[in-house]
């Protein structure tokens, strides 16, 4: 073992073919150095093949388009009750004498709670279609034997974990700017609102990559994902809609520690699973 | 010094066993070549050997210079060529390399790789994805992979399958070059392959 | 499985009959009806069934959960043998949470005037209840039985691990309106008599669904055993051979 030697020699033939003794790879080579090179290996490749196919996010983000509009087209969001309310009695009947509008616009309570409830409820759908599709599609093309042969368990969790974040963050961002001209929310605190979207697409994504990896071994590839994470993300969907609620009525309701801290829980427990799923 | 020691090793799916109670050892130099009709879990016992399945009885020990490796060290020694191992198509033939090397904590180089698959018989096909490659040529991509981090292991099921004369050839080679690195373990029915044994097992029903 | 306690006649399981019986005579006659907050006085002995199951589907889990993590950790790491119990645990939970969801109704339309109106407990007992059916539906989507049960035993310790937010956390979020009035009222706030009788009743349960636990596997022991063919007692090696010399 020359560790010293290895260079491109290493991945030549005629090396490998050679009978006098070869430099061979050092033990040691694979430190806690190497552990984040090969995550990001992990995180680059299936970033690659997302691009050069669009499996994923294509279908997800066709997904949450038909979602929005079709919830759109269904659900009344405005008019009278939700956004538009008749003046308060005195007011109302010295409009009347006046001859000045009747109505005027205010957000109900009911309809924060109802838009905040549409923008989870999409999201959770959204991501329960389009995060497991990082396993399921490398059980599906059969690269997953090869991947299990070469990769570290933890390596392979950690870079489909950055992938499936960052995809679900790429999908939020994509939706927000839809939802808001489709329902028109009126959020009073957008930091808020923000935050919350933000932190909370982490946290379904942390949550639901192990998920994948498990519904990604069973015959139900296709829908068993819906139900088995209703029950671990339910807290997110809980925290997450308070929160965006509050902040599109303006009321204070910061639930982002709760979902921080469930983010960071499931995300641990998560990974402590993970190779009793993925390892033969 | 290289050994490769095979302990007891029994798999089953469910209630029918594959194969029971086979052992074998090997050491640098030698090649452990296993015979047995289609479904005679040829394909399994090797997936066993690299790691990659789980025994359900006895287990594979590999030792390099006496000292027995982690299982994480396992994936940077072992290399395994087999029908259902797939690489990525939507990838070029370079990327795959790349990727392959990078996971198994190997430096890389673009040069180093396209050396690589010169050698395979696959020179200038680098950037091309591997989605339009023929069976046989994805065979050879397959040796690359396997050869990338000179494994001390090398495991080969149906070395032969999907390859013309000129991939038979690079076989011919990898075997004989294998001698000098390490073990080698073959899972073949053809006699043109069972030649090169020193050691053999035949799986199949027992009587 | 335990042949000892085969062959010995199991005491403890006759006593839980009289054992109930008498919880339930003293829960009617012993206990005075409650008049503080109560639509009807009467509703309150609701306490001695609904609050023991909602408790017991949630230690059910738990074990279950226990198990999983003996599974897939532990010293016995793959043994069948705490898969099913794994498997019959999550059973017996899903039945007591299936009974508390249904005693929890008959009390609702009584105190609140209709059985079901998403109040933040029954968000969450509801929820256990899928949890727990896709607990099921995972083990119905795999055949391989070892991969069947390693995937069932993540999902249970994934599952429990999501109880206590979804139990203690969410009900008490600031923003929720809720109906149930908090845990501490059973620990500390109860007539003496009710106390000790809500104590029984929650032995009794525990005692029943132990047994209830102990006959399923027992019954899932002896269809093993009409199922699995002996196998050849014949030690096998089959061992790899030189060449022989030419």
């Amino acid at each position: 073992m020359i560790p010293a030697k290895r260079g491109t020699e290493t991945f030549s033939l005629n090396s490998a073919l050679r009978p006098d003794g070869v430099p061979a790879a050092g033990p040691g080579s694979r430190g806690s150095d190497s552990w984040w090179a090969e995550v990001s290996a992990v995180f680059r490749k299936d970033l690659r093949s997302e691009l050069r196919t669009r499996s994923a996010v294509g279908t997800i983000l066709m997904f949450a388009l038909t979602a929005l509009v079709l919830i759109a087209f269904t659900v009344p969001t405005t008019g009278l009750g939700l956004t538009t309310k008749i003046l308060p009695d005195g007011a109302l009947q010295d409009a009347v004498r006046l001859g000045k509008p009747v109505l005027f616009t205010e957000n109900t309570e009911t309809r924060d709670a109802l838009l905040s409830s549409l923008y989870w409820v999409v999201l959770y759908f959204s991501a329960m279609t389009g995060l497991p599709r990082v396993f399921v599609k490398e059980e599906e093309m059969g690269t997953a034997a090869l991947l299990r042969l070469t990769t570290r368990p933890s390596a392979v969790f950690t870079g489909k974990l950055l992938f499936n974040v960052v995809m679900l963050l790429v999908l939020t961002l994509l939706i927000v700017p839809l939802f808001a001209l489709f329902y028109d929310p009126q959020v009073r605190d957008w930091p808020l609102f923000l935050g919350h979207v933000i932190v909370g697409a982490g946290a379904i994504a942390g949550a639901a990559t192990m998920l994948g990896a498990l519904v990604s071994r069973t015959n139900n590839r296709g829908y068993l994902m819906v139900v088995l994470g209703f029950g671990p993300l339910l807290p997110i969907l809980i925290l997450g809609i308070n929160g965006t609620a509050a902040a599109i009525s303006g009321d204070n309701g910061n639930n982002l520690a709760g979902l921080v801290s469930y983010w960071v829980m499931m995300t641990l427990v998560s990974g402590l699973l993970f190779d009793r799923v993925w390892v033969e | 010094m290289v050994e490769l020691h095979l302990e007891n090793l029994g798999k089953s799916f469910g209630k029918r066993a594959v194969f029971r109670g086979v052992w074998a050892s090997l050491r640098t130099g030698e090649t452990l070549v296993v015979t047995g009709h289609n479904g005679s879990g040829k394909s399994t016992l090797l997936s066993v050997t690299a790691g990659l399945v789980g025994a359900d009885t006895g287990r594979v020990r590999c030792l390099v210079d006496g000292r027995e490796i982690s299982a994480d060290e396992r994936r940077q020694r072992v290399g395994l060529v087999a029908p259902d191992l797939i690489l990525y198509p939507e990838l070029t033939a370079l990327e795959n390399l790349e990727f392959f090397a990078r996971v198994r904590g190997l430096p890389w180089t673009a040069p180093a790789g396209a050396a690589l698959l010169e050698q395979v018989g696959l020179g200038g096909r680098g950037p091309d994805q591997v989605g339009t490659f023929s069976s046989g040529m994805r065979v050879r991509l397959k040796y690359a992979v396997a050869l990338q981090p000179e494994p001390r292991f090398l495991l080969l099921d149906e070395p032969t399958a999907m390859l013309d004369t000129g991939g038979a050839a690079i076989v011919e080679q990898v075997i004989a070059g294998q001698r000098s690195r390490g073990v080698l373990v073959l899972a073949t029915n053809d006699p043109r392959e069972t030649r090169h044994g020193d050691l053999f097992l035949e799986l199949g029903p027992q009587a | 499985m335990n042949r000892s306690r085969e062959r010995s006649p199991a005491l403890w399981k006759w006593l839980v009959g009289p054992w109930m019986i008498g919880v339930t005579l003293l829960a009617y006659l012993w206990a005075q009806p409650l008049n503080n907050g109560f639509q009807s006085p009467e509703a309150a002995r609701i306490i001695f069934w609904h609050v023991p199951m909602a408790m017991l589907g949630l230690v059910w889990f738990w074990i279950g959960a226990v198990h999983g993590v003996r599974y897939l950790y532990g010293k016995r790491r793959g043994d069948p043998g705490l898969d099913a119990k794994i498997h019959f645990a999550n059973e017996v939970g899903l039945i007591c949470t299936i009974l508390a969801t249904l005693s929890g109704m008959v009390f609702a339309a009584v105190q609140w005037g209709t059985p079901w109106n998403w109040d933040p407990k029954q968000v969450s007992i509801s929820v256990l209840i899928l949890l727990y059916l896709a607990y099921f539906g995972v083990r119905m989507s795999v055949e391989q039985e070892a991969l069947r049960a390693r995937l069932s035993a993540v999902y249970s310790i994934f599952g429990a691990v999501a109880t206590p937010v979804l139990f203690y956390v969410i009900p008490n979020l600031p923003q929720i309106a809720k109906l149930h009035p908090p845990a501490s009222t059973i620990t500390s706030g109860l007539d003496p008599k009710w106390r000790l009788i809500y104590w029984a009743s929650t032995l009794g349960f525990l005692w029943t669904t132990l047994w209830l636990y102990e006959l399923r596997l027992r019954t899932a022991a002896v269809e093993e055993a009409l199922e699995v063919v002996e196998a050849p007692a014949t030690e096998v090696r089959l061992q790899a051979m030189r060449r022989p010399a030419a």
